[in-house]
């Protein structure tokens, strides 16, 4: 089971706990103690990049990002976002959930686009520059 | 509406250490083709051939190193 606590999903476990009871008083014995585990899932919130993955070299890319909730619903949020691909990172304002920018390359390869905000999980892209 | 930002891979020192070399090459390579070639052209083509290729047994020996440890 999942369960949403602040900006987070939290996958909800039961586990018997080893050798330690409880007694009940409905059934008048006892039985294993159980201990409600939560552990993160995700966050509540994710960033996507969409666009082409291949190009060539020095041609610009347009690639948009999109804010969206973790089961992939739109979000009409503003937030700042931060692109990185190989150490070069530039930032990215999102406006209703939306933003833009272009990805140039001078050398051919292989890259991978990392979009990040803070408490969301990321979105991840990987364009392919041809010479 | 806010200007798009444009995300733009730096070239390492490397790269274009790479890029002079095949530009060089590529050069030496047309003069050849138009009969032109000096003994220290091909002597200059060699020295950077050799260079390149020790240049790439190094970075694999270095990812060779990284994959190992």
């Amino acid at each position: 089971m999942l369960e949403q606590i602040g900006d987070a999903i939290y996958k909800v476990e039961e586990v018997e706990s080893a050798g330690r009871v409880v007694f009940d008083e409905k059934a008048g014995g006892y039985k294993p103690f159980v201990h409600v585990v939560r552990t993160h899932h995700c966050f509540a919130r994710k960033l996507v990049i969409e666009g082409n993955t291949s190009t060539t070299i020095n041609t610009p890319l347009t690639l948009t990002v999109r804010l969206l909730d973790w089961e992939g619903n739109p979000l009409d949020e503003s937030l700042e976002a931060r692109i990185a691909a190989r150490g070069n990172t530039v930032t990215l304002q999102l406006e209703n959930g939306v933003g833009e920018l272009d990805f140039v390359s001078p050398i051919a390869g292989t890259f991978k686009i990392e979009a990040q905000a803070d408490r969301c999980d990321e979105g991840l892209l990987e364009v392919v520059v041809n010479e | 509406m806010s200007k798009k930002p444009v995300l733009r891979i730096e070239k390492t020192e490397i790269e274009t250490q790479i890029e002079q070399q095949k530009a060089v090459l590529k050069a030496l390579d047309e003069k050849a083709k138009g009969g032109e070639i000096t003994l220290k052209d091909v002597y200059e083509q060699n020295k950077l051939i050799i260079e390149m290729l020790q240049e790439m047994l190094q970075e694999k020996g270095i990812t060779r190193a990284e994959k190992a440890r």
